[in-house]
């Protein structure tokens, strides 16, 4: 009898070591205040990371954090529910079992100032989301959700799939930030950001070498149906969705995304192409479109790659009472507008230099370097 | 001798009404509580009254539907079917219409009367064609908005605005969580069976219905057939469009369905609306 239960553990033990155990500590945040596009600071309910040692709450953000794995993980989220409501998290297309599904109806909500595990495996790449299912209408609107991507072979879409040089994940989303069910969205979002903003951060732009596959992950987790309008230079093919692989590619010059739906596609630009991928947003209940943003495209030749990708970096964005930025270009001018196109400065740099911005009016700026245009926001 | 004539003829009888299916249907309008939303609704109904409901059936490939109309409205119907049945289709008030046709190819058709009193306010239903050897569930989605819904009725508009705002979301002219009650709508089996969902939208505006638990394999598409053969957790089904999913359960539980245009699961306060569930036992 003891054998047998020794050989039991043995075989337990083995199977949880052929499993790579991934932990992830979440928070929700009630409070988070969120800065759109026109300085509007609005109160969003979002997840952040918390450090597990101490329970030190990190950054809490909308869209949350980005949560990545790979094929094979099991995965423990531990979910602090650290507000005076219930919260949950659903996690939207990994097909987890009911006890994990996040729906109060048919597993349970997590109470007020109560904490939860979730625990999953992931057994397909491909791109998911999750989001609280509490009164989703409300809970998701304001801001609890995020993106997942499960990760397969190294640089490969998924088993026998293509492969890609580099990747970026966009998640298209809205608000109405008078926060009941209206249905006319205020402000449409690409991974949180709208308009000038949609340009601000260096991960959020999509610089890619002629001939190089890069992989586009996109999510709508919105109200609004989502066009991405992908110009004939991308040579933009999609290869799978809802983290499943589509049974025959197609190249597209625009992909429709319904709510809760996700894409993976493929670019493979041939020639220079400096310009946008747009995102149009459509009511579901209209058929016109309210909104467009872009996604920002700079292909090059791959001689000049480095001198594009790093040049000159400007940070933090939005920024309150300093700016700092850093080129590898000696003597790099810079000379920033308002939004009127106003010339109100002109700044040298060289190296890394930390600029007084704190007699600045709050706002958004365009730092023109060389041949780029970075809005920047000054927020207090 | 008598005995085997009767044998014989009862044979021949049997023989001419194979691959023949016959059905009657009543058109009725009228208004029902959805939710605490009192809207009208025109119903194709299987029993001589208005109630809420769906009209569904399964025919084979080739087998010949013969389906008998009945008006009880004080308006005009037609009995449509795209591609199949367009002309000849009016029946007038009071009157009674025997409509026979056929599907060539598996797939799953809408039928709806093309009045703006009609499909507009519900009167619709689906055939399922094929699949008869798998359990199969329906599903009819809805939109409705309250006042124009009675609107139509009384014939103060014909046209559907464009600032068309629904408050009631249905699947079966249900909103959860009537839909759970319904045995088309609620989706019940066990692991590793192969389940058929025949889905319509005729309502006025897409839906995309997100499934918990499982993809699902898309088998048929009216409106884009490049979601055919896709396995999906989400997808939309756009005004008219009519589908096909398979879905084989590999784990047991209760998991939803429902639309992610979420402004959909508030009817009549959350969870309510275009929302059902599927029940898999081990």
């Amino acid at each position: 009898m003891k054998k047998i239960l020794l050989i039991f553990l043995m075989v337990l033990s083995l199977h949880s070591l052929a499993q790579n155990v991934k932990h992830v500590f979440l928070y929700t945040k009630m409070d988070a205040k969120h800065t759109f596009y026109d300085g509007t600071k609005a109160e969003v309910w979002v997840y952040g990371y918390y450090d597990p040692a101490t329970h030190q709450k990190l950054s809490a953000s909308l869209p949350g954090p980005f949560l990545e794995f790979n094929v094979g993980d099991s995965v423990i989220i531990h979910f602090w529910n650290d507000t005076g409501e219930p919260h949950t998290i659903h996690l939207h297309g990994l097909d987890v079992d009911q006890p994990n599904d996040g729906v109060p109806n048919t597993s349970y909500a997590v109470a007020a100032f109560d904490s939860t595990t979730y625990h999953f495996n992931t057994d397909h790449p491909g791109n998911f989301l999750y989001h609280c299912h509490v009164h989703t209408s409300i809970h998701l609107q304001k801001g609890m959700y995020g993106g997942i991507r499960v990760w397969g072979n190294p640089n490969q879409l998924f088993s026998g799939g293509p492969y890609f040089y580099q990747s970026s994940d966009f998640i298209a989303s809205d608000v109405y930030t008078n926060w009941n069910t209206d249905i006319f969205q205020d402000y449409f979002l690409i991974n949180g950001m709208q308009n000038q903003q949609t340009g601000m951060y260096q991960q959020d732009i999509i610089y890619v070498e002629e001939d190089t596959s890069y992989l586009l992950n996109l999510f709508n987790i919105g109200y609004s149906i989502t066009d991405f309008i992908f110009p004939n230079e991308l040579n933009a093919v999609v290869h799978s969705s809802d983290g499943r692989p589509l049974p025959s590619i197609h190249q597209t010059d625009s992909l429709r995304i319904y709510p809760g739906e996700r894409y993976s596609v493929i670019i493979k630009p041939s020639m220079y192409y400096n310009g946008t991928i747009d995102v149009k947003y459509k009511s579901m209940f209209e058929d016109q479109y309210h909104h467009t943003n872009q996604i920002w495209v700079n292909i090059f030749p791959s001689e000049i790659k480095e001198e594009k990708s790093i040049s000159t970096i400007i940070y933090p964005n939005p920024a309150s009472e300093y700016l700092t930025v850093e080129s590898l270009i000696k003597d790099q001018e810079i000379t920033v507008f308002d939004t009127q196109g106003k010339i109100l400065t002109q700044l040298i740099f060289g190296g890394k230099n930390t600029y007084d911005i704190s007699n600045w009016k709050p706002g958004t700026y365009y730092f023109k370097i060389g041949n780029e245009i970075k809005p920047i926001v000054i927020s207090r | 001798m008598y005995k085997k004539l009767l044998s014989f003829l009862l044979f021949i009888l049997s023989l001419t009404s194979w691959g023949q299916f016959s059905d009657t249907l009543f058109i009725y309008k009228d208004s029902a509580d959805i939710r605490g939303y009192q809207t009208t609704f025109a119903i194709f109904s299987s029993v001589d009254s208005f109630r809420i409901e769906s009209y569904s059936t399964n025919v084979s490939v080739g087998e010949t539907i013969n389906l008998t109309i009945i008006n009880r409205d004080t308006l005009p119907h037609t009995f449509t079917v795209d591609n199949i049945i367009t002309t000849g289709n009016i029946i007038n008030a009071n009157d009674t219409v025997t409509f026979s046709f056929s599907f060539n190819l598996p797939g799953t058709h809408i039928f709806y009367s093309d009045v703006s009193y009609g499909k507009n306010l519900g009167a619709s239903g689906q055939i399922l064609v094929g699949y008869e050897n798998y359990p199969h569930f329906y599903w009819n989605l809805f939109d409705q908005e309250v006042a124009l819904s009675h609107d139509l009725a009384l014939l103060n508009t014909s046209a559907i605005p464009s600032s068309y705002l629904p408050e009631v979301y249905t699947i079966n002219f249900n909103s959860y969580p009537q839909t759970i009650a319904d045995t088309n709508a609620l989706v019940v089996g066990n692991v590793s069976d192969t389940l058929i969902i025949s889905i319509i939208n005729t309502g006025k505006m897409a839906h995309a219905l997100h499934f918990h638990g499982y993809h699902v394999e898309i088998l048929f598409h009216s409106k884009n057939n490049l979601m055919e053969g896709l396995l999906k957790d989400t997808f939309p089904l756009e005004v008219d469009a009519a589908c096909i999913v398979r879905l084989i359960p590999n784990q047991s539980g209760m998991y939803p369905v429902h639309d992610h245009n979420l402004f959909a699961v508030n009817t009549g306060g959350y969870p309510g609306g275009m929302i059902t569930m599927i029940n898999i036992s081990p």
